[in-house]
C-alpha cells in the first residue's frame, strides 16, 4: 500500500470529504455544457474560453472597461490557442446533444475549413496590432475577428440556449 | 455673319441648360437611388430574395422558407420584365409592399412582412424601386410556394389580414425623442424586428402583447431571445453600448457571437446602419414602450 493510499484510508473524514469534492468538480463541468462528454466537451469547453476572451476585448473596446493593449494582446493569445486545429474536434457526424453544431458542417466541411482558418488569420493579426496599442486600430481588428466568429455560426451553429 | 453667330450662341446657350437639365436630374436620380439602396439594406431585401445556393442571381429570388405552414419561395425582384417586378409602376411596388397587395390583386402571404413594411413612406419606397430598377435584370421565373392546406388557400389572406394586418404608416410618438421614434420606425418598420422578436398564434399573427419578448420557436425553427429591456430581466442589463456594438457586430453582452439569421442580418442589414441609425435602435431597445 503507497503512503498516499495509507493516508486516505486512515483519515475518515478525508475518505468521505475527497470524494464528494471530485464529485462536485466533475458535476460543475458536465453542468456547464448540459452533459457534454468526450470531444463534444472539449470544444464546447474551447468556445467558451473563446467567449471569455471576446467578452473581456469588447468591454474595453466599447469603454465599458479600461483600455489595456497588453490585456488585448493577451484575450488575442488564448483565442489562438483555444482556436488551433479546432476542426480536430469536429468529428464526423457529432451532433449529438448537447452539440450545437450543424449538419451542414459536414456537407460543406471545406468551406468550414476555411472559415476556421480565417479565425486564426484574423486573431492573428488582432495580436499583431495589439502590440501597436492603437485603440482605433485595435477596434477595427476586433471587429474582423467578430466577423469571423460569425461567418461560422451563420452557417453551422443552432444556439439552444437564449441570451448568451 | 452676326446671325450665324447668334445662331451658334443660341444653340450653345441651348446645349448649356439641356445638359444642366439632364445633369441635375441625373444627379436627383443619383440621390433617389442611393436612399433607395440604403433601404434596401434597412429592410433586409437582399437576405430573402438572393438564393444562397445561386449567388450571381442577386435578387432573382429562389430562397427556400421552410416554415410549420409549407414552404415559401421568394420572387424574383430584379427589373426584368417579364419575370421580375421590371414592369411595375411606383404606385403598384408601393402596394405590395405596404398592402400585401400584387399588381393584379392577389393578397401575399405574409412571409413577405408587409406587416411591418407597411410602416415605410410612400416616397422610401420609390426611392427604393429605383434602387431596384437600377440592378441587372434577371431572367427566373418564381417558384410556387410548397404549402399545406388550409395555409395554400389565397382567398382566405382577406380574413388573415382582417384579423393580424394593421395598415398604415408609422406614427411617431410625440412624447418621445426624434432619436428614439426613428429607432421605433426602424425597428418595427423596415427593420422588421418585430417580425423575428416576437411570438406568433397559431396562425401566423403576431402576439401584439408581447412584441420583441421573443419566440421560443420561429416560423423558421429558431429559438429568437427576447430584446424587450421592460420584460426580460436578462435583455435588460444589455446597456445602450452593448446593444448597439451588437448591432454593429454580433458581439453579444456575454462576448458570443451570434449566429444563425442574425448574423446574416447583421451582415446584410445592421451592420450597415449610419452611426445615427445604430444610436437610434439602441435608444429605443434600452427604453421601449
Amino acid at each position: 500500500m503507497s503512503f498516499f493510499s495509507h493516508k486516505f484510508i486512515k483519515n475518515p473524514l478525508l475518505f468521505s470529504i475527497l470524494p464528494l469534492f471530485f464529485g462536485l468538480t466533475i458535476s460543475a463541468q458536465l453542468s456547464a455544457h448540459s452533459g457534454a462528454t468526450g470531444v463534444l466537451k472539449e470544444r464546447m469547453d474551447r468556445m467558451q474560453e473563446m467567449q471569455e476572451s471576446m467578452k473581456t476585448m469588447k468591454d474595453m473596446v466599447i469603454g465599458k472597461s479600461p483600455f489595456l493593449p497588453d490585456e488585448i494582446e493577451k484575450q488575442a493569445r488564448l483565442i489562438i490557442k483555444a482556436s488551433a486545429g479546432i476542426t480536430d474536434k469536429f468529428p464526423q457526424g457529432s451532433t449529438h446533444s448537447p452539440s450545437e453544431a450543424l449538419p451542414a458542417i459536414w456537407q460543406q466541411w471545406d468551406r468550414f475549413v476555411s472559415l476556421s482558418n480565417s479565425l486564426d488569420a484574423q486573431t492573428a493579426k488582432l495580436l499583431s496590432v495589439a502590440a501597436g496599442a492603437d485603440q482605433r486600430a485595435i477596434k477595427i481588428q476586433y471587429i474582423m475577428v467578430a466577423k469571423a466568429c460569425r461567418a461560422c455560426h451563420a452557417d453551422y451553429r443552432q444556439k439552444k440556449e437564449q441570451g448568451s | 455673319m452676326i446671325c450665324k453667330l447668334i445662331r451658334y450662341l443660341a444653340v450653345g446657350f441651348l446645349c448649356i441648360n439641356i445638359g444642366s437639365v439632364a445633369s441635375a436630374n441625373s444627379n436627383s436620380d443619383l440621390e433617389h437611388i442611393e436612399k433607395g439602396e440604403y433601404l434596401f439594406k434597412l429592410a433586409g431585401c437582399g437576405s430573402c430574395h438572393t438564393d444562397p445556393d445561386q449567388p450571381d442571381n442577386s435578387l432573382a429570388g429562389g430562397l427556400k422558407m421552410e416554415t410549420p405552414f409549407g414552404n415559401f419561395f421568394t420572387p424574383n425582384i430584379t427589373p426584368d420584365k417579364e419575370t421580375g417586378i421590371g414592369g411595375w409602376t411606383d404606385q403598384q411596388f408601393i402596394q405590395a409592399v405596404k398592402q400585401g397587395l400584387s399588381p393584379e390583386g392577389e393578397h401575399y402571404f405574409p412571409a413577405f412582412p408587409y406587416t411591418s413594411y407597411t410602416k415605410i413612406s410612400d416616397q422610401e419606397l420609390i426611392d427604393l424601386k429605383a434602387y431596384l430598377d437600377s440592378q441587372p435584370a434577371v431572367r427566373k421565373k418564381n417558384r410556387e410556394h410548397e404549402l399545406s392546406f388550409p395555409f395554400n388557400q389565397r382567398w382566405l389572406l382577406p380574413l388573415w389580414k382582417g384579423m393580424f394586418f394593421e395598415e398604415g404608416e408609422f406614427k411617431p410618438n410625440p412624447i418621445k425623442s426624434e432619436t428614439w421614434n426613428r429607432g421605433s420606425y426602424i425597428v418595427s418598420g423596415p427593420g422588421h424586428c418585430v417580425e423575428c422578436h416576437s411570438p406568433r398564434n397559431i396562425l401566423g399573427g403576431l402576439d401584439t402583447d408581447k412584441l420583441l419578448t421573443g419566440n421560443p420557436k420561429s416560423p423558421e425553427g429558431e429559438k429568437i431571445p427576447s430584446i424587450h429591456a421592460a420584460r426580460d430581466p436578462e435583455f435588460d442589463q444589455w446597456e445602450w453600448e452593448d446593444i448597439r456594438f451588437a448591432l454593429e457586430t454580433g458581439v453579444t453582452i456575454k462576448g458570443d457571437v451570434m449566429g444563425g439569421s442574425m448574423a446574416h442580418v447583421i451582415d446584410n442589414t445592421t451592420s450597415q446602419l449610419s452611426p445615427e441609425d445604430l444610436d437610434a435602435v439602441a435608444e429605443y431597445l434600452v427604453h421601449p414602450l
